[in-house]
């Protein structure tokens, strides 16, 4: 017994599936218009905004990161590329100038602490060494947040730069070592003792084995991120990266 | 097989490696408008003479004369008219075009004859041209504008007069900088022009409501501020929430239909949504891509003259993206490019055949650009003949005996071998490149089985390989 397609019923269910897929073609391009369209509406309210907001955005670092933090989860990048049409902001070429010499602070002191620096650390080597940056030709300042979403552009080239966050602060790490929660956790507590600090005294604080330790300090010495001080017979190790005074 | 026509009578255009427009950097040549479907034609009675330089072997007497050249591509720059076809290109120094007013002029768009919108070119070396523009009036109307305010400007003499002058007083800024930066003034043309009509309609609106807002800057404080934000981002929520609806149904519909050419509709939609920065499954690989294949060929031009990339000038052809990143926009100096171009025009490399490539290394996922005459071989060779040199001079220095010291002294190898490794920092002040490329050549060595390694806390050394 067949069913379903015999006869004059399987004739007209064969026009109805033709009917069907027409009628999802309609959809189709009618929702692909009022996409274009709700496109076009989203265009012009974040290009208006954009506009009449120019200047807040050059001169204010907080403002500037609240606009961008606004266009994340909407998923707008407005730095993605040079002729996109927020290229009249000329927030791209900002950051690109300030991932360039972030690059080049991070490349060069990376002899001293092995590839990994605060974002304050960076932040006070450019302000003393003068930089300034214009957007817009406003003359502008630069906040941390500033420097975090540039370097975020930086990951796009693989050449391992990442931003890592010990405790309140974010690092900066330019070479591609895998760093996880361990390492971490080390840095954190160089952090807070600001000193040289012995592999019993983490094991005490974190509450871990000697062996574990020993595997992240190892990692971390062989990096050149850490220092090794023999001390009275005792082993210390040295954080470059977390002092908070340090001038580069 | 050239034929004999107008364009070998020409002088040849010099290119660069990479295909673009040599322009003269010197005088601040710069590219103004480019055009294709052209037909060039003599209008001159007898056939043109071919110059000496042409190295063709056209024989003017048997060869038969074509009085025109079709297709062509036409670029006006600040100094000439450039004629290119997909093998050669030619070009017309403005200086050779009547000086007066009837040097270019607009003919064509008859109605019965003369139908086609030409520029009749008057030159003094090679007799009158028509350049007969087959895509119609809006090119030709385009291309001529350019050309008259460009011949009108003179501005290869301008900058001949003040370099002059220049030359008897302070230096002349003759610096061997690369000629990829009048090209790159080229896109930056174009850019610019964006830019500045968007300044236009800025000021514009500003001026327009100027008065009306500088009233209101003092009123709006940072709460009403943060409030706008606040409500912009609600309403743009409630946009894109939807457009992600009509993406999700989009896409859906892509993976179920087998062909790919339903995407006419959708193209202009992805377009429009790349432009804002969204990036979503529908935006395809940017392949062929105008803006980025320009971008590639200048970058390629620019690193082939740097001194630590170029083999040919002394470097190691290889190098980190963001070592290329902050070399070409520091370059650059303004206008810089975003990592997201950099990648795609760098992608583009391998297929437009400009002599690098980019390469992803497995296990650091390092990503780096080199040239094609780069090999990991070579490398590891160098590393290979440095560690047998170390390792002969330790080796000498090791004196553990008295016969070992006559040995030495002699110059002879002594009995105990020393076997000294390479760390990547070592590598990387042999081989000339940065520390993290270094370990990237060490690790390639050890998985060829050239080198094997020790790891200490004192760092990781690399050996000759024996186990081998």
């Amino acid at each position: 017994m067949r069913r379903g397609r015999a006869g004059i019923g399987g004739l007209k269910k064969k026009n109805e599936e033709s009917k069907f897929s027409k009628k999802a073609e309609e959809i189709k391009t009618s929702s692909l218009e009022s996409a274009m369209q709700t496109v076009k509406e989203l265009e012009v309210k974040l290009r208006n905004f954009a506009e009449t907001h120019q200047s807040s955005i050059a001169k204010d670092p907080a403002f500037r990161q609240k606009f961008l933090s606004m266009c994340a989860p909407l998923g707008v990048d407005p730095l993605t590329s040079k002729k996109s049409f927020w290229s009249f902001l000329n927030m791209g070429s900002f950051y690109h100038e300030l991932a360039v010499k972030v690059a080049e602070v991070c490349i060069s002191s990376r002899s001293k602490n092995g590839g990994i620096m605060s974002v304050k650390e960076v932040k006070n080597v450019l302000v003393k060494r003068g930089t300034k940056f214009r957007l817009n030709e406003v003359v502008t300042k630069y906040s941390e947040d500033d420097i975090i979403i540039a370097i975020e552009k930086l990951t796009k080239l693989g050449s391992g730069f990442k931003t890592l966050k010990v405790g309140e602060q974010m690092m900066v790490v330019s070479v591609p070592t895998e760093l996880d929660n361990d390492h971490v956790q080390i840095i954190q507590v160089a952090q807070d003792t600001q000193g040289g600090i012995t592999k019993s005294m983490i094991a005490n604080t974190i509450g871990w084995s000697e062996d574990r330790v020993t595997r992240a300090i190892d990692l971390l010495l062989s990096e050149g991120m850490i220092w090794l001080d023999l001390y009275e017979g005792l082993e210390y190790y040295w954080f470059p990266s977390v002092w908070k005074d340090s001038t580069a | 097989m050239a034929r004999y026509s107008p364009l070998v009578t020409l002088p040849k255009q010099t290119l660069t490696e990479s295909g673009l427009l040599a322009l003269d950097s010197s005088d601040s040549e710069v590219q103004l408008i480019t055009r294709s479907f052209i037909e060039l034609r003599s209008l001159s009675p007898i056939p043109l003479p071919v110059p000496a330089s042409a190295a063709t072997n056209i024989d003017p007497n048997t060869t038969p004369w074509s009085d025109r050249d079709k297709d062509l591509t036409v670029t006006v720059t600040t100094h000439r008219i450039v004629f290119q076809t997909k093998s050669s290109s030619h070009f017309l120094h403005h200086c050779a075009v009547l000086p007066n007013e009837d040097g270019v002029q607009a003919t064509g768009g008859g109605w019965t004859s003369n139908r086609s919108y030409k520029i009749h070119l008057q030159s003094i070396t090679h007799g009158d041209f028509y350049m007969i523009f087959r895509s119609g009036q809006k090119d030709r109307d385009a291309v001529l504008k350019q050309l008259s305010q460009a011949l009108k400007r003179r501005q290869w003499e301008e900058a001949y007069n003040s370099s002059t002058s220049a030359k008897m007083g302070m230096h002349s800024h003759g610096n061997t900088q690369t000629s990829y930066q009048t090209t790159s003034v080229g896109i930056d043309a174009i850019l610019k022009r964006n830019q500045d009509r968007h300044d236009r309609a800025k000021k514009l609106t500003q001026d327009a409501f100027g008065k009306g807002a500088s009233s209101h800057k003092h009123k709006v404080s940072k709460d009403d501020k943060s409030k706008e934000v606040e409500t912009l981002f609600r309403e743009a929520k409630e946009l894109t929430a939807i457009i992600h609806k009509y993406v999700a149904t989009l896409e859906k519909d892509k993976r179920n239909q087998s062909n790919g050419d339903e995407g006419e509709d959708t193209t202009e939609l992805t377009d429009m949504l790349q432009d804002m920065g969204m990036i979503t499954a529908l935006t395809k690989k940017t392949a062929g891509d105008q803006y980025h294949e320009l971008l590639a060929r200048q970058i390629s031009d620019f690193l082939k003259q740097n001194r630590k990339f170029s083999i040919r000038k002394g470097g190691c052809g290889i190098m980190t993206l963001t070592d290329v990143y902050c070399l070409y926009n520091r370059a650059r100096g303004a206008n810089m490019i975003s990592p997201e171009d950099l990648l795609e025009a760098l992608g583009q490399m391998e297929a437009l055949k400009l002599g690098m490539k980019l390469r992803e290394f497995e296990d650091t996922h390092v990503k780096v650009l080199q040239e094609t005459g780069f090999d990991d071989s070579v490398m590891s060779k160098k590393l290979l003949e440095y560690i047998d040199e170390k390792e002969k001079e330790k080796s000498k220095e090791n004196i553990t005996s008295v016969t070992d010291g006559f040995k030495a002294f002699f110059g002879q190898s002594t009995g105990m071998k020393v076997y000294v490794g390479v760390t990547a920092l070592e590598a990387a002040r042999v081989l000339k490149i940065s520390p993290i490329l270094a370990n990237e050549q060490l690790l390639s060595a050890e998985r060829s089985g050239y080198l094997c390694r020790d790891v200490t806390v004192e760092g990781t050394r690399f050996f000759r390989n024996l186990f081998v």
